[in-house]
């Protein structure tokens, strides 16, 4: 079995409505565009050894339910809201549950002194670290808007709350982060 | 590292090493095998949430079918299931139920009695008797 060719001319809602009308390639085309972003922001959310199984699963959930897919929010921003509640219900079964130490994991920097790269390294650990610590909501909000730059009012579309509650779940985060970062 | 510009510009890092291992040609190629096992497996009208459509377009045709019945039966061959016992019943409701059942002249002028006397076997005896 082979994936078809990359189709970037054609929009995401194109896509979904070809897939509706059961053009295989369509759905190709938006799991190629979208896992980068999708598994940076599972990853962000705590998944690793199970990333590949939950990135798959997220999108097998979604091509699943497209019927639902209303487009008041991104596909990509909705593929995260749903990608959340598949690492949530991985958890739950009690997978996952590794969790890697600050030292087991390799944080790349492109900056040659080896201070500053050292530095660099353990904040963006101890981010990941206070990311991972954050209620839910607060993670979902969080990472769609710092990590993935979607805005308020799709994040709360995908999420199913009010923009004024994505603000203020955002708000909470950062406060959250800026404490523990000291 | 404490303003929140920083901690968006470094929140932009988080994740990539992991997610630059996951390859999107293999991912594609596994969701859409899972797609097509799950696609022989499911009837068609599951998919692409079809069910809740199928049902609104029944219910629809359902109620056309019952209005039909109901307007080229002027009313009188259609019958309406009882949600309520007769002892249930108030006086005036018992009056409308027996005014629908008699077209031509209103119950209470053919009646010797007022329905309020009558007591619930009477009662039940009069609705079959107008039955036939």
């Amino acid at each position: 079995m082979t994936v078809p060719e990359a189709q970037p001319d054609r929009s995401d809602a194109d896509l979904i409505e070809a897939w509706r009308r059961g053009e295989e390639s369509a759905a190709s085309e938006l799991v190629l565009r979208h896992t980068r972003a999708l598994a940076r922001f599972l990853a962000a959310s705590g998944a690793h050894e199970d990333l590949d199984d939950l990135v798959q699963e997220t999108f097998f959930r979604a091509f699943r339910k497209i019927g639902s897919f209303k487009g008041t929010a991104s596909f990509r921003t909705w593929l995260m809201a749903i990608g959340s509640n598949a690492l949530k219900d991985l958890r739950r079964k009690g997978r996952n549950r590794v969790v890697l130490s600050i030292e087991d994991r390799e944080i790349r920097d492109d900056r040659n002194d080896p201070h500053d790269q050292a530095v660099a390294q353990d904040t963006l650990a101890r981010l990941e670290e206070q990311v991972r610590q954050l209620p839910r909501m607060q993670r979902n909000v969080f990472l769609m808007r710092a990590q993935q730059g979607a805005a308020y009012e799709e994040i709360a579309a995908a999420l199913g709350t009010t923009e004024g509650a994505a603000r203020v779940h955002y708000h909470q985060a950062v406060k959250r982060i800026r404490a523990a970062l000291g | 590292m404490n303003r929140e510009p920083d901690i968006e510009q470094l929140a932009k890092q988080l994740g990539e090493r992991a997610a630059s291992e996951v390859d999107p040609q293999k991912t594609a190629w596994a969701v859409m095998g899972r797609l097509r096992r799950e696609s022989k497996r499911r009837p068609w009208l599951l998919r692409f949430g079809l069910v809740p459509m199928a049902a609104a377009a029944t219910l629809v045709l359902a109620s056309g079918i019952a209005i039909h019945q109901l307007v080229t039966s002027g009313g009188n061959g259609f019958v309406f299931p009882m949600p309520v016992e007769i002892e249930e019943m108030a006086d005036v409701e018992l009056e409308e139920v027996l005014d629908s059942l008699v077209l031509e002249t209103p119950v209470s002028e053919l009646l010797p009695v007022a329905l309020a006397d009558l007591d619930e076997s009477e009662l039940t005896e009069l609705l079959e008797s107008m039955e036939g």
